[in-house]
């Protein structure tokens, strides 16, 4: 008889002691269960798809991660709402994978969510470090705060899900880093329009809008427009296609012309964009290599369309978009 | 001497970069020496102007320090992990004095 070696096996799941009030104990559960080297995690084959398990740190505007354990899965609301947002998107973010794309979290298997929020102070950013997202406050000069935003919290987990799908992930710089944060502008939109229920004409195909301070801007990018100031803000230097394109620009900045090509991929699908455009998209990510171009991205979402056995028509659409924008 | 330090990546990318600017001549005497010997030790504007790691990820934020003195105005930017320790240092000192 073999014996199962359980590094964080508890007679009580934290989720009924959550229900039975003994919330220090869950919490702490939850943080011996939580931190990845404690837990074990090579230890187990994987988690259930449709099993959550999203905990959420304090940082208290220092910058040592992952911070206080404030939220962990199951756990009832708290008085802190940024908080309870990042709960509440890493949530819908996961659902949109696993729902439509079948994606049982960013890896495939269950990896935990785990998010911190409230890093260093005045903090303009949010990202991904390989292993949880973080979260700042923005200084609100500026940004008003990223946690609140769900495709804010889209697009860091997407870039989990490139890295872990793309073979060798996207080198993020040149071209290959702006399909990387294309990627993740793209399922960062999908799932904020998924959420709404709109379909392609009813989406703003903004990312970030509702961050940026009073006065600043509307939103950070436009997929529909990239580079309009009046749609977005006054340090909106994204181009549209080719013809813009910035040679050893920065990867947010050249990242608008793949935005774009999803765009008008996504419209002239039609319809909602995670019904056919999204697994165009995310069915071209094992296609590409660490160093992918433009061309590459094009040919295999083209390639992508055939593996779906989604007809000429939506070759076609896909094929036209990556024109429009002069990457073939 | 002003030396400034910019930290870009995440979200934001240049929009909310991390930006900290130390004007050395009206620093304390002694943190101007700090910078200037830190400027001196990296062999700062004999730097190339890029300094990356082989294959960075997206949570490899790039750093860029300028420094600005009689002599012109020269841009480095690198990744830490790529970077020689003595423009590591700089780095840290700006970051450091430029919060206060």
């Amino acid at each position: 008889m073999t014996t199962h070696r359980c590094e964080a096996c508890f007679i009580v799941p934290s989720r009924l002691l959550m229900k039975l009030g003994d919330h220090r104990s869950a919490l702490i559960s939850e943080r011996i269960r939580g931190h990845r080297i404690a837990a074990g995690a090579m230890l187990f084959a994987g988690v259930p798809a449709g099993e959550k398990r999203r905990t959420v740190y304090d940082v208290g505007h220092l910058t040592r991660l992952p911070g206080r354990l404030v939220r962990g899965e199951g756990a009832p609301p708290v008085a802190d709402a940024t908080v309870n947002a990042a709960y509440d998107s890493a949530g819908t973010t996961y659902d949109f994978y696993l729902e439509v794309l079948k994606r049982n979290s960013i890896d495939g298997r269950g990896l935990r969510l785990d998010s911190s929020v409230h890093y260093s102070r005045d903090y303009n950013n949010a990202f991904w470090n390989g292993r949880q997202m973080v979260y700042g406050d923005g200084d609100g000069r500026l940004f008003t705060g990223f946690a609140g935003a769900l495709d804010v919290v889209a697009h860091e987990l997407t870039h989990g899900v490139t890295q872990y799908t793309v073979p060798g992930g996207l080198v993020y710089e040149d071209q290959s880093g702006a399909l990387n944060e294309s990627i993740s502008d793209v399922f960062g939109s999908i799932v904020k329009q998924w959420k709404l229920g709109q379909d392609v004409k009813q989406a703003d195909w903004l990312i970030g809008a509702g961050i940026m301070a009073k006065g600043v801007g509307k939103a950070l990018r436009s997929m529909k427009d990239p580079g309009n100031k009046n749609v977005t803000w006054d340090g909106d230097d994204q181009p549209r296609d080719m013809s813009g394109y910035v040679e050893g620009g920065d990867v947010h900045t050249n990242s608008g012309i793949p935005n774009h090509a999803f765009f008008l991929a996504a419209t002239n699908l039609g319809g909602r964009s995670w019904e056919k455009a999204a697994w165009i998209w995310y069915r071209a990510l094992p296609l590409l290599k660490p160093t992918a171009t433009f061309e590459d991205a094009a040919a295999a979402t083209i390639a992508a369309c055939d593996v779906l056995k989604l007809g000429d028509t939506a070759k076609e659409a896909v094929e036209a978009a990556w024109k429009a924008v002069k990457v073939i | 001497m002003r030396v400034t330090l910019k930290i870009v990546g995440g979200f934001t990318g240049r929009a909310g970069a991390e930006t900290y600017d130390v004007d050395v001549d009206q620093l304390p005497a002694a943190d101007a020496d700090r910078i200037r010997n830190l400027v001196h030790a990296a062999r700062f504007a004999a730097q190339p102007a890029t300094i990356k790691k082989p294959a960075p990820q997206s949570w490899d934020f790039l750093h860029e320090l300028t420094v600005e003195d009689a002599d012109g105005t020269h841009t480095v930017q690198f990744h830490p992990d790529a970077a020689p320790v003595e423009l590591r240092d700089l780095g840290d000192a700006v970051k450091a004095i430029g919060k206060r």
